[in-house]
This record gives structure tokens, sequence and C-alpha cells, in this order.
């Protein structure tokens, strides 16, 4: 048999509130062997876990989802709205270098990017070969149709319309100005909604989340209550019981957000056709953007980061109603 | 070491298990507990181990006053105390060696110094063969041994044990106690509860008697 030794009574971890520095790195060592086991408990049980790790999964992605298409559109607004230009009509006896003039001044404004003019036998010419009225139009005693000004703003917001819409209201020449912005105001309202509305799902997800893995993680201490009394009785502290319930819900919320991550990939590969097919059908060569390395690393983070803290806020709790 | 000042316990059912019991046991010293099935045996080993609170009187174990003792600073009060159950309280899913282990695990020891002890605590028991079995293989003897190995394990300052040699023939009993004596005499201060008779007669120790929760005798 093995000699007895004296007993500990020096300050060690047994008898301290914290770990010597000679502990640290066993700290470390204890961690890794609690994050393997975790992980290790998890994949003996794949079909609960699984089932978790899926339900995380679509709860995420659904969001996701919706933030994804919003950014998408958003991000192809821009090349819409530069296509919205600003038209003004003179009167019809402006004659060409007067209406040129104002072309001129316009063009010096720093809200506009560029002017054209478009003189009346220009307008009755394109009209002619467009309409196919050409025979009936030559037939007419002078030009019905007005020279106009096509102006593209330098920014695509409204602000800058509406000062290019005051400008142009300076000009006696001018006598209608035609905005094509409203349609727009009207659609990045309706975007802005929807991405509220994704912030907000997000929001009722997470607080979901945090319940579903919550409640998946005390069913697993109350299963090891016996296991958490005797840990008790021999000093165990409330962090050092949870630890492995921690990682388990770091491992679930990594899982499913990864899981969310390749459905994401999937429904819009699935989607991409038909919306080139939409968009093509609209002279636009719009296609769906999925999310970046980063962006899909955030959201797995997110995800641990959710389990880990659904986690802790359910199992320290469970475990302190636990009497050793 | 430890100091029982006036203990009283009554369960919220109005049991009264202690009553006004004053001892005191030093550094080194093995101390027997005795006495008849609800003579309060158990009640005085939980008090000393935090698992109960004292109605009444004052515990004071390595300096500390019990009742005073912050609930965050009870685990590492439980950590000094090396404890043998009578019903084992083991944990069945996991090997012999890693039951033994679980107050180093608890302690935070580094995985190598985890391992020598463990090694060092079942070769004490004679069950170093066993280290990787699951407790359920085990008999209820041996089982016991590993409840004794665990709670060496850790060198505690103070072991307190329920019953230790309840299911040991006499020969592992003699073995048991004299692995007690061993730490008793580097300095480990040992309570030992039993009713066992013979194991009183041929060990002889200070012996606290209890009857109906009350100390009757102290020799």
């Amino acid at each position: 048999m093995a000699k007895i030794k004296q007993p500990n009574t020096k300050r060690t971890p047994a008898t301290r509130g914290g770990a010597p520095s000679q502990f640290s790195h066993s700290r470390i060592v204890v961690h890794r062997k609690v994050a393997s086991e975790s992980l290790r408990q998890l994949l003996r049980a794949p079909g609960t876990s699984g089932l978790v790790v899926v339900v995380i999964a679509v709860a995420m992605m659904l969001p996701a989802l919706l933030l994804l298409l919003t950014s998408n559109l958003q991000a192809n607004m821009g090349s819409v709205e530069k296509a919205a230009q600003i038209t003004a009509y003179f009167y019809l006896a402006v004659p060409d270098d007067k209406a040129l003039e104002v072309s001129e001044r316009l063009q010096s404004m720093a809200e506009v990017a560029d002017v054209d003019y478009v003189s009346a036998s220009d307008a009755l010419t394109e009209f002619s070969q467009a309409s196919g009225l050409g025979a009936t139009l030559q037939s007419l005693a002078q030009n019905p149709l007005p020279s106009a000004l096509i102006i593209t703003p330098a920014r695509s917001s409204p602000d800058t319309a509406n000062t290019i819409e005051q400008s142009l209201a300076t000009f006696e020449e001018v006598e209608f100005v035609q905005l094509d912005y409203l349609w727009l105001q009207r659609l990045e309202a309706l975007l802005s909604l929807v991405n509220q509305l994704g912030g907000l799902l997000l929001v009722l997800v997470a607080i979901g989340l945090i319940v579903i893995i919550g409640n998946a993680i005390r069913v697993g201490v109350e299963s090891k209550r016996e296991e958490i009394r005797i840990i008790k009785q021999f000093g165990g502290a409330d962090s050092f019981i949870a630890r492995p319930f921690l990682y388990t819900g770091l491992y679930l919320g990594a899982a499913g957000g990864l899981l969310a991550c390749i459905l994401l990939l999937l429904v819009l590969s699935s989607l991409g056709p038909a919306v080139a097919e939409v968009a093509s059908l609209y002279d636009s060569d719009f296609q769906l953007i999925g999310l970046s390395v980063l962006e899909n690393l955030l959201l797995i983070t997110a995800a641990a980061g959710l389990g880990w803290v659904s986690a802790f806020t359910s199992v320290l709790r469970k475990i302190a109603t636990i009497s050793a | 070491m430890i100091k029982f000042d006036n203990v009283s316990m009554r369960y919220p059912q109005g049991l009264d298990a202690l009553t006004n019991v004053s001892f005191e046991i030093n550094k080194g010293e093995m101390v027997f507990l005795t006495g008849h099935s609800g003579a309060g045996k158990s009640t005085l080993l939980r008090l000393i181990l935090a698992l109960e609170q004292c109605s009444g009187g004052e515990v004071i174990v390595n300096g500390a006053n019990l009742g005073r003792l912050p609930r965050s600073r009870i685990p590492f009060h439980r950590r000094q105390i090396g404890a043998v159950f009578q019903d084992h309280q083991l944990l069945f899913d996991r090997s012999v060696g890693a039951n033994v282990a679980l107050p180093l695990e608890i302690a935070e020891f580094p995985p190598t110094e985890v391992q020598r002890r463990v090694r060092a605590a079942l070769d004490k028991v004679g069950l170093l063969n066993k280290e990787r079995m699951l407790p359920a293989r085990l008999s209820g003897g041996e089982q016991q041994r590993v409840g004794i190995a665990r709670a060496v394990v850790n060198r505690p300052r103070i072991i307190l044990a329920d019953e230790p040699t309840g299911n040991l023939d006499p020969e592992l009993s003699a073995e048991v106690m004299s692995v007690f004596e061993q730490f008793s005499h580097v300095g480990v201060s040992l309570l030992i509860a039993s009713h066992d008779k013979s194991l009183l007669e041929n060990f002889q120790h200070r012996t606290l008697a209890l009857d109906h929760g009350r100390l009757i005798s102290d020799g």
C-alpha cells in the first residue's frame, strides 16, 4: 500500500476561492476536457440534440433570409434610383437657344449629374418613329411637342430631387416638371418597413431560442439531478456544475447557426434562377447575393452566443435549486 | 478542528435530531460516533459538511463558524473534508477511477496529478486493478472502498465516515481502519460514525455516544 501523505494545509484550489497561478494552465486543460466531454455527450444522443439544432437553424434562417432579401433589394435600389430622372418641359414658344441656356445653368448645379436637351423637332422625330404616326404628324401645321430637359440627379435622394425641382421653378421658360421619385420613395419606405419587421422578428426569434435551448438544457440538468447532488457534497460549486451545460448550449447554438447558413445557401440557390428570370423581364441583371464569409461567421457566432446565454440563464438558477 | 457548541438541530417537521450537543475534536484525533439508528449520527455529520444548518448553537470547523459562512464559501469548506457515505453516493455512469477523481477535478488539479493521486488512493484500498470498471460491477464492499478512496484522495484535513465498514468483512474492515489510523497519524482529524460494537472494541479511540439526539457520553 502507498504511504499516507500529510493533508493539504497550504492554500490550494481545494481550500481557497480561486485557483493559484500553477493551476491556471490546468484550468485550461480542465475546460478543454469538459468541452470535449460535453461534445461527446451531445453526439451520444444525436436524435434529441439534432432536433434542437434543426429548430434553432430554421428559427435563425427565417429572419436572416428576410433581412438578406431586403438588403439585396436595397443594394439594387441604387442603380434603379440612378435611372430615375427629372423631366422639365418648356413652353412651346421657348426657342432652342433659351432652352440651352437653362440647360447650361442647370448643368452647373452640384445636385445635377447630367442634363440632356431634347429639342421639339427631335421629340417629334422620335415620337413619329415610335408611334408609327409619322404621316399624320407631318400633316400638322406646327409641332405640338415642347422641347424638354432630361435631368439626372447627382444623388438619388428625394432631397436632391426637390432642390432641382425648386431651381426649375425659378425659370419662367419651364412650364411643367415631372418627377419619377414617388414610386421609389414608396418602395424605399416599404423596404424599410420589411427591414424593421426582419429586425423585430430576429429579436422575437432570439427570445424564442433562449427559451428552447434553455428548456432543452434544463431537461438535461434534471436528468443529472442525483449526480449534481453528489458533486455538491464534494464541494462542487454551481459554476463547476454548470460548465458542461454551458458548453452544450454553446454547441447547440453554433450547430444551429451553421445549419442556418447552409439552409440559407440552399434557399438562395433554389430561388436564384426564378429571381433572375423575373429580373430579366424588367431588363435588370439583378441577382440574389448570399452572405459573405464574415457574415456567415457572424451568424454562427451570434447563434453560439445565444445558446450560451440561454444555458447560462436557465442552468444556474436550476442548479441553485438542487441541494446537496 | 471541529467544535460543536451547544448545537441543536430541529427539522422543519418538528423532529429534534440533536439537542444541545457540545464536543471538540482536535487535529489528528480519531473519534468514533456511536448510537442507535436515528440517534442523530448522520445529522451531526451533515452539519459538519454544511449540508444542513443547525437551528441552535455553533458549529466551528477549521476555525470557520458554519452558521456565518457565506453560501459562496460552502463548496470550498466541503473540499477540505473527505466524506464516506453509508450509501456510497457513487456516480454509476462513471468508472471507479473517475469517481475517485471527482474531488480532485472539482478542485481543478492538473490531470497528471489527478491520475497519480487516484492510483495511489485506489492502491490504499486495494482496488487499483478495478480503476476502469463501472461501480455497478463491484460488490457492496468494493463500492464502499471506492467511496473511501474518494474521501482520502484530496488529502483532506478532516475525514467523516458514516458506517464505513458496514459492508466489509472483518479482515477488510481492519484494513480500512488501519488506513484511517495512518491518516490520523499525519494530522488528519477523523470522525467515524458506527454502531459496530466489535469495531469500537477492537480500535480503542475516543467515542462520542448519542441517544435521541443528546450526547450521553464522551470518552
